[in-house]
């Protein structure tokens, strides 16, 4: 064993290192966002909160097809529909157990009208249980609410499609 | 009536003690989370008040709120009895230090021997803990901090005895004043740096936090422990943290003195030094925790008994015969 | 006055009663949290005479390490529910008799040398009240009249912790320890070399 390794454990210059290293780094600048009042950027594709979108019209988008109600993994969407007077097919039910979504995107893959989106929005903590199973109006308040958002993220993921 | 008038008192003097004591053990605990945030470049708890200071406070609040679970096949008066303990023990052993010269709760004879066994008993509200618990991980952590206090008690009793060579008296406020001209770190400076790892030890502190080692025993002895019982472990836990600071402030960096005796210095009270100091070395021990990773167990008992133990009881022998070579010893 | 008092007989009470229990108690855990009880309990007795010294070593000794000791052998072999059978079952009562005995010379003597201190006031008389601590005057005894008895009890102990590790030690062979000494010395020269290779011919790499 060298003479310098002996005396640099003896007097612990390793460790003593490590603590001026320590030290200065502790004044640098952070590197984490003060989150709740500071947030990160989020990808236009980002798979946050479930949004029920509408035609500038203010006409439902959903035709009621249930491709997503079909390719939904967790089974976590439940749709049902009738035909209205004027011959459309509308949803009666629109359904989502946030509890069972895995936010895995594919509804809003299927679907044919871009009507079932995820937006951004990931902060939809609640109290209770029951509060997380989603109908139809509270889907489409999202998306009244969101609908900025989600249109122009869907026009800036479109070239990627 | 005199007596009652003395009690009355006492109380308000303990009080006086004790209500900043555990204000002082709320803030340290923000302090230890914010230097250990720093150290990794996070901001740490900055939200409830000023700068995050009253966060231990919300947590103590949320503490007192959350239920209190006692295992069913735990030992259930030893189970409450544990974490009584442990604070009881950390904030006992505050009525010696001495704040100022004259500031100072019991000034007894044998000060030091009163600290040193307050915080050897402070294994028992572990062991307690662990064993009540009834559980294996519990159990594990309070046979580890058995053997780990112990073991690094004996250093430290040996640390002292070099201190007290250089005082020639167990009391705390003659420990400080036997510092008038020079602090203890510099003659003694391998004991204050082997006091401090030891203390580390003693207070179950990175990186000897084995007892609580929460990649292999979860919790340790605290994972059965739940609402305000696992917020006194974590009182008294931080309490014997300040208390082991104090004690090292006292032993080697001169108390209340001041580092320079001339105008500016002696301005500033000298509680307000000792607090300094306190502050000084608790803010070491929050860096270590940040920058230290975890000691193995077997490498622990190595440090404390193979080098550790021997290298102090050589200093003894130097501190003693330098002191008899060159006729320091204090006179008695 | 009555305050002293009263303290003395609340630590008194709490002394005794925690050494019955201490043989009394079912559970071995329970057993050493009573003797722990009791070695405090009489560590503030020591203070309460002014013999403050020899109750801070009391508990560091005692409490501190010995009794802590005790829990962990105790804790280590799992009796903790054994049942207290001994005044019930006919074998164990044959011991009975040999523990009368033994208590009732213990109790003799502890007779015998009260009342000496009782009746021989000069033994008593011995402690002379001066402004030096106790600390000091039992380093001034132990470490000048007494250094010889001293040394010896220190040998008694040494030779029974050697002889403890002596009966525990086994060496065993063929298992490879760690040596962090050795990991530390590691320089990097001692792992690493850089070396030119020439395409298409490799390296040979001896051992």
């Amino acid at each position: 064993m060298k003479i310098s390794r002996i005396l640099k454990t003896i007097f612990m210059l390793d460790f003593l290192t490590g603590l001026m290293i320590a030290i200065k780094e502790a004044f640098k600048a952070k590197k984490t966002l003060n989150y709740p009042f500071e947030k990160g950027k989020i990808s236009p594709r980002a798979r946050g909160e479930h949004a029920l979108r509408r035609y500038p019209n203010g006409e439902e988008r959903c035709i009621a097809c249930k491709l997503c109600e079909a390719v939904c993994p967790a089974q976590a969407i439940t749709i049902e529909s009738e035909q209205r007077e004027d011959g459309s097919r509308k949803t009666t039910r629109y359904d989502i157990d946030m509890l069972k979504c895995i936010y895995c995107g594919l509804c809003e893959e299927s679907c044919p009208v871009d009507a079932i989106v995820q937006g951004p929005n990931f902060e939809f903590a609640t109290e209770t249980r029951e509060e997380l199973y989603y109908n139809k109006e509270k889907l489409l308040e999202n998306g009244d609410r969101w609908e900025n958002v989600l249109a122009a993220n869907i026009k800036a993921d479109n070239p990627y499609r | 009536m005199d007596y009652f008038y003395t009690l009355i008192l006492e109380t308000y003097k303990i009080l006086f003690l004790l209500l900043p004591l555990l204000t002082a053990v709320a803030m340290i605990v923000w302090l230890d989370r914010r230097v250990w945030a720093f150290v990794q470049k996070r901001k740490g708890p900055n939200v409830v008040g000023p700068f995050g200071l009253f966060q231990s406070l919300a947590d103590a609040l949320k503490y007192i709120f959350k239920e209190i679970i006692i295992p069913a096949s735990s030992n259930k008066i030893v189970f409450i009895l544990a974490p009584i303990t442990t604070m009881t023990l950390a904030l006992i052993s505050w009525a010696v230090i001495p704040f100022s010269e004259d500031f100072v709760l019991a000034n007894i004879n044998v000060g030091i021997l009163y600290l040193f066994a307050i915080s050897s008993l402070g294994v028992y509200g572990i062991i307690m803990g662990g064993w009540a618990s009834n559980s294996k991980y519990p159990f594990l952590g309070a046979i580890r901090s058995a053997a780990q206090m112990v073991s690094y008690e004996v250093s430290i009793g040996v640390i002292i005895i070099n201190v007290l060579l250089c005082v020639g008296s167990l009391n705390l406020t003659d420990i400080v004043l036997a510092q008038d001209k020079v602090w203890f770190v510099i003659p003694l400076f391998p004991m204050f740096v082997i006091f401090f790892i030891s203390a580390l030890a003693e207070t179950n502190r990175p990186p000897f936090d084995l007892p609580e080692a929460e990649a292999e025993l979860v919790a340790g002895y605290q994972t059965e422990y739940s609402g305000m019982m696992y917020a006194m472990f974590w009182l008294g836990e931080y309490a014997n943290i300040l208390l082991m600071c104090a004690m090292g402030s006292i032993l080697f960096l001169g108390g209340w003195l001041s580092p320079i005796n001339i105008y500016p210095f002696d301005l500033v009270p000298p509680a307000l030094w000792f607090i300094i100091k306190i502050l000084f070395l608790f803010i070491l021990f929050a860096l270590v925790k940040a920058i230290v990773p975890r000691y193995r167990y077997d490498q622990l008992m190595k440090l404390g008994w193979k080098i550790f133990l021997p290298f102090s009881l050589i200093w003894v022998v130097l501190t003693a015969g330098f002191l008899l070579y060159f006729d320091l010893l204090p006179k008695v | 006055m009555i305050a002293h008092a009263f303290f003395f007989y609340f630590f008194s009470f709490i002394a005794v009663v925690s050494a019955i229990m201490v043989t009394v108690s079912k559970n071995t855990v329970h057993s050493v949290f009573f003797l722990i009880l009791d070695f405090i309990s009489i560590s503030s007795l020591f203070i309460m005479i002014g013999a403050e010294f020899l109750g801070m070593i009391m508990l560091i000794v005692y409490v501190g390490a010995v009794a802590v000791l005790f829990l962990f052998v105790v804790m280590m072999l799992n009796v903790a529910k054994q049942k207290n059978t001994w005044f019930k079952s006919s074998t164990n009562s044959a011991h009975i008799p040999i523990g009368l005995l033994v208590s009732i010379i213990i109790f003799f003597e502890v007779i015998i040398v009260i009342g000496g201190w009782k009746y021989k006031p000069e033994l008593s008389n011995k402690i002379v009240v001066s402004d030096i601590t106790n600390t000091h005057s039992i380093g001034n005894v132990l470490y000048t009249d007494y250094i010889h008895l001293f040394q010896l009890s220190g040998m008694v102990l040494l030779v029974a912790m050697i002889g403890a590790i002596v009966l525990t030690f086994r060496k065993r062979e063929g298992i490879r320890r760690q040596s962090y000494f050795k990991q530390l010395s590691r320089e990097r020269n001692d792992g690493v070399s850089l070396v030119n290779v020439k395409s298409h011919q490799g390296v040979k790499i001896d051992d």
